[in-house]
């Protein structure tokens, strides 16, 4: 990294620039094989999620999905800077931001927000902002703040040179396409249902819960190579809630990200990347991201729970009900 | 046990209920849009004779009595903590709510004053709110000078009028019980009300001139 | 205690305005303050005894990405340190001795490595601390980049990692041999490269004296680091590392610890002209609030090898030294009160060491 000019609000590395640690391999065989999970392709991780611990916000909420850890807070509603480029806002404006950590990825990133950043937070807005009832409060801002503690991502073989025979190569084992997007995905779909349930703790009034939900396609190893057609639509094999590893001997396709409001069937967030076929019209398309809309629904009971988890502490806590409540029995919740 | 409901979750048909806090309609369902305790009042339709046992407030949501010409009231409150049960952060000022604010900056036009408390409930961010000359008092408008009734660092209670422009919202004092109520003199020291135009220091005994709001 | 009326002292017809409680902490925080601190025993809003600090957790090693890392919690505080080493080559010609030297005076340490030109930038030396702040840790604090306060903090933090003297800086440096782990030949080996250390301390909980947690953050990260061996590769002619993370950072022996107070002013009623004032042990950000001045003592502890106890589970057997005192604003700190405030400095770094040492350092 060459030194660029010094950011002047922060502690600068020295002048000469720094590089990341390059890791010497003496053969690509001895690369740490990733860890295969034993799930199932239809069960999502174990979704860790709490919410109100950050006392001085309005909500707040704390994932964990394996590596990937992430913190949101939600602030306001608060007024709106006082710019006189901000115009009079009949509905509240919502912010939303998403930045790593600069330790939770394999590269350290710098405090400045990059594209992949910029770019998932305005896949965030694009999932929330539907579900809030901004005209509930006028004049006023909405900031939804995310910030990747962890994350699953290439891993170290990203800097790693193999040596074999004599000869460096810098050919990474286990590139395959739209790898950065199925990371990305998985970062999405969590900062989706965590901010859902710091939106939710907040009280900010909402028509539904959005949870994410993330699916991506896989097809043999061996059919991808020889563009085989035909059968390897019947050979897909949909992982929900992918690992960054494919499984043994498969070649990923395409990765479906979405923000889902399960109580109304209604998507408000679609992010389809790789390669996708149209010759059987969009039975392709469709199977996708049925399957991660099925994704989506089971991180909708995680969510749930996680949603009342403050107001259930107060409950318990007080003991109180309010006057006159009535029971409501006949609700049913999808997912 | 109290069963909570969480955003999205269907309450009830619409033709049932008179949806209040809390809640939005949606294809003819009424949907909570909080995460909370679903509230319904009146309890049940007053007018029914025969149940008399749905004080026992378990029946009264999922069957509402159909003979009721005003359907109940529903709707969906975040419980909270009687340690702050006075605090809402998603609290915001609106047209005739009761406000208490800070006065920030004053200039012979206006008082800029920092919103805090709305209705009783401190809110989650302070907001900007103005006073202008002519909203200071109710009579002899013309003559009132900002100097005089108001300086930085008042506590004031005042009514909001209007939403403002983007950054300030409209507040009065045109009223007896507004005007302000905490206020530190020239020196620093507490005052306290004498009449309705002048504050004495406790300490010093000096009067200042302020627009005092009738101490209830 | 649930009614509390700023009442005139003295005169006639007091009016009856009354807040409860909550209403009255917000509109007039220093009397809401002074009515607690003044009753006795004085109590603070939060529960606590002026000379009670928060309990904390520590936990590291949790972060999958960093070299060495520590998440702190104390009360509403929360921080996460990640650190993550990055390679400096040294270029041919290059008198290697300057990135080796905190030798600057603690007050122009900013200025150490290089220049601190006009515009207040600076390039700093191997160890590089950071706080972010604009994170949603708290309402009060804006978004954006960093402001006075998450500034003011990397700078405190660069000038404690100096004047502690924390890293060992010979440790960091990378040789021309395979075997880089700093024989008695040093001298004779080439230093091609060095560690560069990047501290980076995110709050993610904001409720006053972050210094502490910041800190405290640090030392454990520190102490948790462990570096994959990196060496000079003769044919390639650059550094390689190898891929287990077994090198470990080597801090000094006694670890330095901080621990801040906020005086706050009690204006006497009686005799208005003598002002007194409390001390706050770890402030919370409503106490910061009202502070008019901040006291930080920094103590370092270690194990005292003429008491041989157990090192794992020390209980007693710590020797604690006062390194350095620091206050900011303000004349109202006499010396008694300072004394005593050295006694809950210490007692507290020993609380930091006893906790750090009971966390388990990584596998090897």
């Amino acid at each position: 990294m060459a030194a660029k000019a010094p950011d002047r609000r922060r502690n600068n590395p020295p002048s000469h620039g720094t590089t990341p640690p390059v890791f010497l391999s003496s053969s690509s065989l001895e690369a740490a094989k990733p860890k295969q999970s034993s799930r199932p392709p239809d069960e999502i991780r174990k979704i860790f999620l709490r919410t109100g611990l950050i006392s001085s916000v309005t909500g707040s909420s704390f994932l964990e999905i394996a590596p990937l850890k992430l913190s949101v807070s939600v602030l306001g509603p608060r007024p709106l800077p006082r710019t006189s480029s901000t115009p009079f806002a009949a509905q509240a404006i919502l912010t939303t931001e998403v930045k790593f950590a600069p330790f939770a990825s394999t590269v350290r990133r710098g405090y400045l927000r990059d594209s992949s950043e910029r770019d998932l937070g305005s896949r965030l807005y694009q999932a929330l902002v539907g579900a809030i009832r901004r005209e509930l409060y006028p004049k006023s801002r909405i900031e939804v703040v995310v910030t990747i503690l962890d994350s699953e991502d290439e891993g170290d073989d990203v800097n790693t040179v193999y040596i074999e025979e004599g000869k460096t190569t810098v050919e990474t084992k286990f590139w395959d396409a739209g790898r950065s997007e199925r990371a990305l995905g998985v970062v999405l779909a969590g900062c989706i249902t965590a901010a859902s349930a710091a939106l939710a703790d907040a009280g900010i009034e909402m028509f539904d819960l959005v949870s994410g939900g993330v699916a991506t396609s896989f097809v043999d190893e061996a059919n991808s190579k020889g563009k085989a057609k035909g059968d390897a639509v019947s050979n897909k094999l949909y992982v929900r809630d992918p690992a960054f590893a494919p499984p043994e001997g498969k070649t990923p396709l395409a990765t479906c990200v979405l923000g889902y409001m399960a109580a109304r069937d209604e998507i408000s967030e679609l992010w389809i990347s790789g390669k996708i076929g149209t010759k059987n019209g969009t039975t392709e398309i469709d199977e996708l991201v049925d399957e991660a809309i099925a994704a989506a629904r089971s991180a909708r009971g995680v969510l749930n729970e996680a949603a009342k988890e403050r107001v259930q502490f107060i409950v318990d806590k007080t003991g109180t009900a309010p006057p006159s409540k009535g029971e409501s029995t006949d609700v049913e919740m999808s997912g | 046990m109290t069963s909570l409901v969480v955003p999205g979750q269907p309450l009830g048909l619409a033709s049932a209920y008179i949806p209040g806090p809390g809640v939005h309609i949606f294809n003819g369902q009424i949907i909570a849009s909080l995460v909370g305790q679903v509230v319904t009042s009146p309890q049940a339709s007053t007018t029914s004779t025969s149940t008399s046992t749905t004080s026992s407030t378990s029946t009264s949501t999922s069957k509402p009595t159909s003979t009721t010409s005003i359907p109940p009231t529903i709707s969906v409150q975040k419980p909270v903590l009687t340690t702050d049960e006075e605090t809402n952060a998603t609290l915001l000022p609106e047209v005739s709510s009761t406000v208490l604010c800070r006065i920030t900056r004053i200039n012979p036009r206006q008082a800029t004053a920092s919103i805090f408390i709305v209705n009783n409930h401190i809110c989650g961010d302070e907001f900007q709110g103005v006073i202008r000359v002519q909203d200071v008092r109710l009579t002899e408008v013309d003559k009132v000078k900002i100097f005089n009734s108001f300086r930085p660092g008042d506590i004031v209670r005042a009514r909001v009028i209007s939403l403002g422009d983007q950054s300030n919202y409209y507040l009065s004092t045109a009223s007896n019980e507004l005007g302000v109520i905490m206020a530190d003199s020239e020196m620093g020291d507490p005052m306290y009300p004498i009449n309705w135009k002048e504050m004495k220091s406790s300490r010093t005994g000096v009067v200042e001139e302020r627009k005092v709001a009738k101490p209830f | 205690m649930s009614i509390l009326t700023p009442q005139p002292a003295g005169d006639s017809l007091p009016p009856p305005l009354t807040f409860s409680t909550s209403l009255f902490r917000q509109i007039s925080p220093a009397l809401y303050l002074e009515r607690h601190l003044t009753h006795s025993p004085p109590t603070r809003p939060n529960g606590r005894s002026p000379s009670q600090c928060r309990d904390f957790t520590l936990t590291t090693n949790s972060l999958s990405h960093a070299h060495g890392s520590a998440v702190v919690r104390a009360g509403d505080t929360a921080v996460v340190c990640g650190i993550r080493g990055e390679i400096l080559t040294v270029a041919p010609g290059d008198d290697p001795s300057r990135f080796e030297s905190y030798h600057c005076p603690p007050t122009s340490a900013t200025h150490a490595c290089g220049s601190r030109g006009a515009g207040g930038a600076s390039w700093g030396g191997l160890i590089i601390p950071n706080v972010e702040l604009s994170t949603g840790c708290s309402k009060k604090y804006p978004l954006g980049p960093p402001g006075g306060l998450a500034q003011t903090l990397s700078d405190q933090l660069h000038e404690l990692v100096n004047v502690t003297k924390l890293v060992s800086l010979d440790s960091l440096r990378i040789y021309d041999s395979d075997d880089g782990s700093g024989s008695s030949l040093a001298s004779t080996k080439k230093i091609k490269g060095y560690w560069s250390l990047y501290l980076d301390v995110l709050c993610i909980s904001l409720d006053g004296n972050i210094l502490d947690a910041a800190w405290y953050a640090i030392v454990a990260a520190l102490k948790s680091s462990r570096l994959p061996l990196a060496s000079w590769n003769q044919t390639e002619e650059r550094i390689f590392c190898q891929a287990l993370l077994n090198h470990p950072i080597s801090l000094r022996q006694s670890l330095p610890f901080t621990t801040t107070f906020a005086l706050i002013p009690l204006p006497n009623s009686e005799n208005h002209r003598k002002e007194t004032a409390i001390l706050l042990n770890d402030p919370d950000s409503y106490e910061e609030g009202e502070a008019c001045e901040i006291l930080t003592i920094l103590c370092t502890t270690e194990f005292d090898p003429a008491q041989g106890d157990s090192p794992r589970f020390p209980l007693a057997g710590l020797r604690t030294r006062v390194e350095k005192i620091e206050k900011r604003g303000g004349w109202n700190i006499g010396l008694t009160q300072i004394e005593s405030c050295l006694d809950l400095a210490t007692s507290k770094a020993a609380r930091y060491f006893q906790s750090l040492a009971k966390e388990q350092p990584a596998p090897l």
